[in-house]
């Protein structure tokens, strides 16, 4: 117990919940002015959705009375059409509730309305877009708010205490708020051991696994704190600022495309909590354990880190692993939250139970390596022989030096390189199994699909034979003589043969013929549409189509899966979850993988792995001055020669700008290198789709080409050259990113806070150019932290500003550097030392 | 002048920790700078190395000012080890000093072998003992061969054999012309090395006002001690009672068969005594009663 009120009084002193205030409070406040503004699109997207079933239901009904005057119908259809004109009317009364925004009237009018469709659809009636699946979870949805008695609320745009608490839960509940808690406090056995305090505990009469019982428990607090503040704030928040009342029973539907499941917005996020709290749990215990062996923090958050990130990657990979009993399974928050609740889902708090109790009873259990207690006695060789460099070089140079020679003698520099190397292997392992898997499923789905075209061909034949009619199906909207239909069905099936049997004999490259064609059956513009396209949209069949026109034009192999590309133009309704996992089914049917050089670099980039070695780096070199001040100062022993303050700025900044360059091209190559050796080097010329933005596509003299869709034009981009792009923005971000660090540690003194700041300048400015800068998004260097979405154009073309480019970007990143130097210049001209 | 100190305030926040400073330094010396903990001594050296910066005042160090960093091509600090690099080699800091200060491996060397660290050279400080990192603070403050060296506790931790070693040496380089201002709570190894000393409390210097007859001083043996201090309290002697029957009797003007005879008319009988001149200790002692008498 004292042991436990002394680890609080440590935390509360730290002043380190007072941060944690700050970090909640900052994201909540956000979250929160992000959603206020958009209520009346709320009403504007109800409209737009009524409007298209009352185009719907007046079309049918129409029809109906177009047949019912010229004495067309039968008692079934006479019946559809007065049951239509009831669906109308109870239409009408809910578009009046929606448009008088009456939200406590609407779900009532909605019931009626969905009752008089069933009636309609129960009597045989035909209303395509209104039916299955999603009618289903309407109705569910409209019976449970109708027996808690609920208002219509925006769930886009949460701002009510239930939906806001739910909001800002799926954010500080998540990875997001394990990371933020891990680095607030997950070091705090292993900071003692840096420090040294942890001998004065050992030399007190409580026994060490009293101590370490003791933090497991303060940090267990800790995370009900945090808990608590995000619930608290959440509610306070939406509270003073908004007026909605707070309905706890809110529904929140779950589908797994068969099943639908509703629970209330509170048991959402019980089940949210619960499961985070079972995470921190695990990630602290985890912590501790690694705080046996480890001296350093930096060290122990390396490995920490590194075995949630392989262990959650690997969990990923493969479904057998995904199960309550693997810990890392807990890690995959979004993905266990919008399942179906299963009766096994109390093992996941009852397993982080046990696995936090295992590593802490490991870590009282297992002897403490004595090297992390009083420190290794290590010899090293000096530099040079000990000669020194008596008549080269400035002062900067001496310093830079001195730098690289502190970097290499405190051994963080080849962790983070083994870090680096372990993660690029793994990842590059798991690329490999995915393409490969892909490729099969792809190569076993063609086969299939050309089985089935043959069984078509066969039937059509005997449909000409028999009446020369057109088949029915897929095709009846469209307009060719079955003639046409066989032809081309013989085509694909001729072309899909070959490419089968390329493939199986390594070659990849006829695939693109019949993906070619594939993708023209689809174009009006070019052939027949094979089947309904609508929510992929004319963009990606205009894209897909050019692509493999251009792989067939360079020879180039096609990647695999899929006939398409995938593309932000994709037209899948945002509200409709049914549609959410077809537009998933898509994309990951569609999504490229291969595992040659180049385009593992491309997946490097495109999967954000690039934020590792910055993160790394940054906490690797961007200590700066923080890192030689506070408790042990040996910034006074450079100060006592004859260097100025502004040689040690400069001199930090030239090695850590040389430190990135050789790792961000080191990292280029070796990701190139294992590709190369494992698969292939990879086609320089592939294409790389970028996105042309309105203004530039429909500019005189555009390049590119203009499709069909909202005016929105692509060209492709090599994906040597691509990578080049994305290779250069990367390594100006990293540099940025860590001479704002050290610029920041001219400021302050303790390493936490230096990487908090710099932390929460990026974070904050991210968050404040894409609410606040608009239509100058092109001007803010943190506008290209999201380096993909900007060398394909994808941001520039969201924001419709082709400024957002990769040389501006460039431009602007080596600015914003020159700028943060000078600061950092001034504030040590200004700094009181000491 | 080799240290100038002019008018020096310093605080942090409200807290005054040097309140109008002055001191001079004109001609090499061993000046010892002494006070109690929290006193202000390392702040004073720290700012009068520019470490810190002070609020009011100048510093001048062998001609410049102390904010242009070139005085460290001429002058050492010795700070504590809390200004090592835990991860480095005792060579690794020596060798940046070396590369800072265009000084050659050799020179190193011969300033480690000096100070009898040679051992030790290529260890990470991270496992050096207290005295290890004396020497190896002491090594890089010697390495370039300084005009001035100041001296932060610099025989603290150090084992007998290595203080003796490092007063010597501390010695030998005040001879050679070196002028060191050094901090210690070690006032007998203080009185080995000199007599000049700047006393410290609550960030002002003390000034010395004991004449020469106030540093000399008589410890008296007598059979009554209360009756003693009882006659003597009526003199203008100052007058401590050390012991259970001995008395420490400073005269300043007042002859010595005065004393004599007003303890024979207090009925005190003397059974010895020895006269004595004033050591640090005493001095100390002296100067920092009398400034708390006259708070």
């Amino acid at each position: 117990m004292k042991a436990l009120k002394f680890e609080l009084k440590k935390i509360w002193r730290q002043k380190k919940l007072l941060w944690l205030l700050l970090i909640i409070v900052l994201p909540t406040v956000y979250l929160y002015q992000y959603h206020v503004p958009q209520p009346a699109e709320y009403a504007q997207s109800l409209k737009s959705k009524t409007e298209s079933y009352q185009s719907q239901v007046a079309r049918v009904d129409q029809e109906l009375d177009i047949k019912k005057f010229s004495d067309q119908l039968d008692e079934q259809g006479l019946n559809h059409s007065k049951l239509i004109k009831d669906v109308r009317a109870a239409l009408s009364e809910w578009v009046l509730e929606i448009n008088q925004e009456n939200w406590m009237a609407v779900p009532k009018k909605e019931a009626a309305f969905l009752e008089a469709l069933t009636t309609f659809k129960e009597a045989g009636g035909v209303l395509p877009e209104l039916g299955g699946k999603e009618l289903d979870v309407e109705r569910q949805k409209n019976a449970w708010m109708l027996v808690h008695d609920l208002p219509y609320e925006d769930e886009q745009h949460p701002i009510s205490p239930h939906l806001f608490m739910k909001e800002a839960g799926s954010w500080l509940f998540g990875l997001a708020g394990v990371v933020v808690l891990l680095l607030f406090f997950g070091h705090t056995l292993v900071v003692e051991k840096e420090q040294h305090t942890w001998l004065t505990l050992r030399t007190q009469p409580i026994q060490v696994s009293k101590h370490m019982i003791a933090k497991f428990t303060s940090l267990l607090m800790v995370l009900s704190v945090y808990v608590g503040l995000v619930i608290g704030l959440s509610l306070l928040v939406s509270k003073l600022f908004g007026a909605g009342a707070l309905y706890t029973a809110y529904p929140h539907v779950l589908s797994s495309g068969t099943d639908i499941y509703i629970m209330t917005s509170l048991e959402h996020v019980v089940r949210t909590m619960v499961l985070f709290v079972g995470v921190g749990m695990f990630v602290f215990a985890l912590n501790i354990l690694a705080a046996t062996w480890i001296k350093h923090v930096f060290t122990s958050f390396l490995i920490v880190f590194s075995i949630l990130g392989v262990g959650l990657f690997v969990t990923d990979f493969f479904p057998v692993l995904q199960s309550p009993v693997n810990p890392f399974q807990h890690l995959r928050f979004t993905d266990v939250l919008a399942g179906i609740p299963q009766e096994t889902d109390w093992l996941y708090p009852a397993f982080a139970l046990v696995w936090s109790v295992v590593l802490v009873s490991l870590a009282i259990v297992l002897p403490e390596s004595e090297r992390t207690l009083l420190g290794g006695r290590v010899f090293k060789p000096p530099f040079r022989s000990g000669h020194t460099r008596r008549s080269n070089g400035s002062m900067i140079s001496n310093v830079f030096v001195f730098e690289w020679r502190k970097l290499l003698r405190c051994g963080q520099f080849f962790r983070v390189l083994a870090v680096l190397c372990l993660a690029i292997i793994m990842s590059y392992a798991l690329i490999s199994y995915e393409a490969e898997t892909k490729a099969r499923t792809y190569m076993a789905s063609l086969e299939a699909y050309l089985n089935a075209i043959e069984l078509e061909i066969k039937d059509i034949e005997e449909l000409i034979g028999s009446s020369g009619k057109q088949p029915d199906g897929k095709n009846e909207q469209v307009d060719r003589t079955p003639e046409q239909w066989m032809t081309a069905l013989k085509t694909i099936m001729m072309l899909g043969e070959k490419a089968l049997d390329s493939y199986n004999s390594g070659n990849t490259k006829p695939l693109a013929d019949y993906q070619l064609f594939h993708n023209n059956m689809l174009d009006n513009s070019k052939g027949p549409i094979l089947f309904g396209f609508e929510s992929y949209g004319r963009f990606g069949i205009e894209a897909s189509i050019a692509e493999k026109e251009w792989l067939v034009k360079h020879d180039i192999q096609p990647l695999l899966p899929g006939d398409f590309m995938t593309n932000i133009h994709e037209q899948w309704q945002e509200n409709d979850p049914l549609e959410q996992v077809k537009r998933e089914k898509f994309k990951e049917e569609n999504t490229k993988v291969s595992d040659s050089g180049l385009y593992s670099l491309y997946m490097f980039f495109e999967r954000y792995g690039y934020l590792l070695p910055i993160v790394l780096l940054l906490f690797l070199l961007g200590a700066g001055f923080a890192g030689e001040q506070g408790k042990k100062r040996p910034l006074h022993y450079v100060q006592t020669q004859p260097v100025t303050d502004h040689a040690i700025l400069y001199g930090k900044i030239i090695h850590v700008v040389l430190i990135i360059t050789s790792v961000i091209a080191g990292l280029g190559l070796l990701i190139v290198l294992i590709g190369t050796l494992f698969n292939r080097f990879g086609d320089w010329l592939y294409p790389i789709l970028h996105y042309d933005t309105r203004q530039a596509s429909t500019a005189p003299g555009y390049e590119g080409t203009l499709t069909e869709f909202g005016n929105y034009g692509f060209h492709f981009i090599s994906l040597g050259d691509f990578i080049l792009r994305e290779l250069l923005l990367l390594y100006l971000l990293t540099v940025l990113v860590v001479i704002v660090s050290i610029v920041v540690s001219v400021f302050f003194k303790r390493i936490f806070n230096v990487f908090l700041m710099t932390v929460l300048i990026f974070v904050g400015g991210f968050v404040l150019t894409q609410t606040l800068l608009e239509g100058f998004t092109y001007l803010s260097p943190f506008t290209y932290v999201d380096i993909n979405r900007v060398v394909n154009g994808e941001i520039a073309t969201q924001l419709d500003q082709p400024l957002v480019h990769w040389m501006v970007g460039s431009a602007v990143l080596l600015i914003a550097t020159v700028c943060v130097m000078i600061i950092g210049h001034i504030g040590l001209k200004y700094k009181k030392r000491g | 002048m080799i240290v100038s100190v002019k008018d020096v305030h310093k605080s942090f926040g409200k807290q005054k920790v040097l309140d109008n400073v002055s001191f001079s330094i004109p001609e090499p010396d061993i000046v010892a700078l002494v006070g109690p903990n929290g006193s202000g001594k390392s702040t004073l050296m720290n700012v009068m190395t520019h470490i810190l910066k002070m609020d009011e005042g100048s510093v001048t160090i062998l001609g410049k000012s102390n904010t242009d960093p070139n005085i460290f091509r001429n002058m050492s600090f010795m700070q504590d080890h809390s200004v090592l690099y835990d991860y480095l080699t005792g060579y690794d800091h020596l060798q940046f000093i070396g590369d800072v200060q265009g000084l050659s491996r050799q020179q190193i060397l011969n300033t480690a072998e000096r100070v009898g660290m040679t051992a030790y050279l290529n260890k990470k400080t991270a496992a050096y003992s207290l005295g290890m990192k004396q020497h190896l603070l002491l090594t890089m403050a010697l390495v370039n061969d300084p005009k001035l060296l100041i001296l932060d506790e610099p025989l603290n931790g150090l084992d007998p054999s290595s203080q003796i070693r490092v007063r010597q040496l501390l010695k030998t380089l005040y001879q050679e012309g070196t002028t060191i201002l050094l901090s210690s709570h070690n006032l007998a190894e203080i009185d080995r090395l000199t007599s000049h000393i700047l006393f410290l409390k609550d960030g002002r210097l003390i000034k010395e006002d004991m004449s020469e007859h106030e540093q000399v001083f008589y410890e008296l043996t007598v059979d009554r001690p209360e009756q003693a201090v009882a006659t003597l309290q009526k003199t203008t002697v100052t007058i401590e009672k050390i012991a259970e029957n001995s008395l420490r009797v400073c005269l300043g003007d007042t002859p010595v068969h005065q004393l004599f005879q007003s303890l024979k008319d207090g009925h005190v009988t003397v059974h010895d005594i020895n006269k004595k001149v004033a050591g640090s200790e005493e001095r100390y002692r002296t100067i920092f009663t009398k400034a708390g008498q006259r708070e």
